[in-house]
């Protein structure tokens, strides 16, 4: 399988001081200037290609093209209170789920529904410290809707640092609920066995330790087990079994991941840090995964920094997986959607960040311009 | 899978008990810098869900790990 994959970033921090607290009595007046209350602004591009799409079997185009737009806001209320929101939009063409309604004539672009569509997604949240500073509270809950799947989410989560604020412990949990407009391939919508579900649930919970080593090395160790429970198939990806049949994308309704990570930064010297990362990832659905990332961010100049980075990532395949045409009809779970197939992959570019010290517009607010290829 | 698990959290737990000094505030000027932070960049996490979607991994990064359909 061989995907190409181009990602272009921009991020801009917008930031301004929220207000200034002021207490007074007989004999005293302080001041308490509170953080800045930020707004930054990210615009990305994605573009890939291929010809394994699974609303095909496992073959068929792949061509994707996606306009992210996202906004995030984060205002501190009072110096332990603040809050957050998000949102953002997501335009994109997709040639595979234009093929939907599009089974045999593969080379065909429809201007179906699924050619063109939005996605649009919010994010709130609330996080509150202990008045040492050493707690953290935080609590969140969002939405996202596209054309076929409304998502629901929340969480919490709680961080306490040490004494010498070296050491930070990190719990997290979340809930995902989504519900699936259940769109099945044309040509199937009339003799499809309907599935039990049209809901897939996803609890999710965290752990993460952190750890200051020296001055220079710092470390953070994250163990996560995800549960998801429900409709965990794609209701429009065909599979196309050995006698020339077809069917949608069968899968067992539970799943149960654990991925563990590894960051490590090191500041080697005045012009250059060391950042890794290290994955190893098991699901019940019999993949096992290593993915291992590695950026040197290099400061040219004390406003450019120019971060070289490469990744890997290795999988072994899904005993749910076959190609296009390769499953048996007795089967009772089946999937060609190269996701789960066996793959390696290998991610290289280059970042490049622009963040003079009094902003791109000269003592002004906006304070950081960013952009990545 | 659980001898990894078991294997990391050893060797970070014997890590940071034995392998790392107090630093204090004041010295923390390299590990405060932002190129120094743990986990994932704001202009990153778009990068990883396309990344979560074309692969069968995902998680332990610090971004989300499920929610949306990812289907194309």
């Amino acid at each position: 399988m061989r995907v190409q994959l181009i990602i272009l970033s921009i991020y801009i921090l917008f930031s301004c001081n929220a207000s200034i607290a002021q207490s007074q009595n007989d004999s005293i007046v302080s001041h308490e200037e509170l953080d800045p209350a930020t707004m930054n602004f990210i615009f990305s591009y994605y573009e890939q290609d291929g010809d394994h799409s699974p609303v095909t079997g496992g073959v068929g185009d792949e061509e994707l093209h996606d306009y992210i737009f996202k906004i995030s806001v984060n205002v501190p209320l009072n110096n332990n209170l603040s809050m957050s929101s998000s949102g953002g939009v997501d335009l994109y063409t997709s040639a595979s789920t234009d093929n939907i309604n599009n089974e045999h004539d593969l080379l065909v672009t429809e201007t179906s529904a699924s050619y063109i569509d939005a996605r649009f997604y919010g994010k709130m949240g609330v996080k509150s410290k202990r008045n040492d500073g050493r707690t953290t509270i935080g609590l969140n809950g969002g939405f996202s809707k596209e054309w076929d799947l409304g998502s629901l989410n929340g969480g919490m989560y709680l961080a306490h640092f040490s004494k010498d604020e070296n050491s930070q412990i990190k719990l997290r949990a979340y809930y995902f609920h989504d519900k699936w407009d259940m769109i099945y391939p044309e040509e199937l919508r009339e003799k499809i066995i309907e599935p039990e579900h049209d809901v897939k649930q996803l609890f999710d919970a965290s752990i993460t330790l952190t750890q200051v080593f020296n001055k220079r090395l710092k470390a953070s160790l994250t163990i996560e087990s995800v549960y998801q429970y429900g409709f965990l198939s794609t209701p429009f990806h065909r599979v196309y079994f050995t006698d020339t049949t077809h069917d949608i994308e069968r899968l067992p309704d539970q799943r149960f991941k654990l991925p563990i990570g590894l960051y490590m930064t090191y500041y080697m010297n005045d012009w250059s840090i060391l950042r890794t990362y290290y994955r190893y990832y098991s699901d019940d659905f019999g993949i096992k995964a290593h993915t291992v990332e590695f950026e040197i961010p290099l400061k040219v100049l004390p406003f450019i920094v120019v971060s070289p980075f490469y990744r890997f990532h290795t999988q072994t395949g899904s005993e749910y997986f076959k190609p296009f045409a390769k499953h048996n009809i007795n089967s009772i779970y089946y999937s060609s959607d190269h996701d789960l197939a066996p793959l390696n992959a290998h991610k290289i570019g280059i970042g490049f960040k622009y963040s003079p010290l009094f902003g791109v517009l000269n003592k002004m607010d906006l304070s950081k311009l960013t952009k990545k290829l | 899978m659980n001898r990894t698990v078991l294997i990391l959290l050893f060797l970070f737990c014997i890590c940071s008990f034995f392998g790392c000094v107090s630093v204090k505030p004041y010295q923390k000027m390299y590990l405060n810098d932002e190129d120094m932070d743990l986990g994932i960049r704001k202009i990153e996490s778009e990068e990883a869900s396309f990344e979560s979607y074309r692969e069968g991994a995902s998680g332990a990064n610090g971004e989300k790990v499920g929610g949306g359909c990812g289907c194309n």
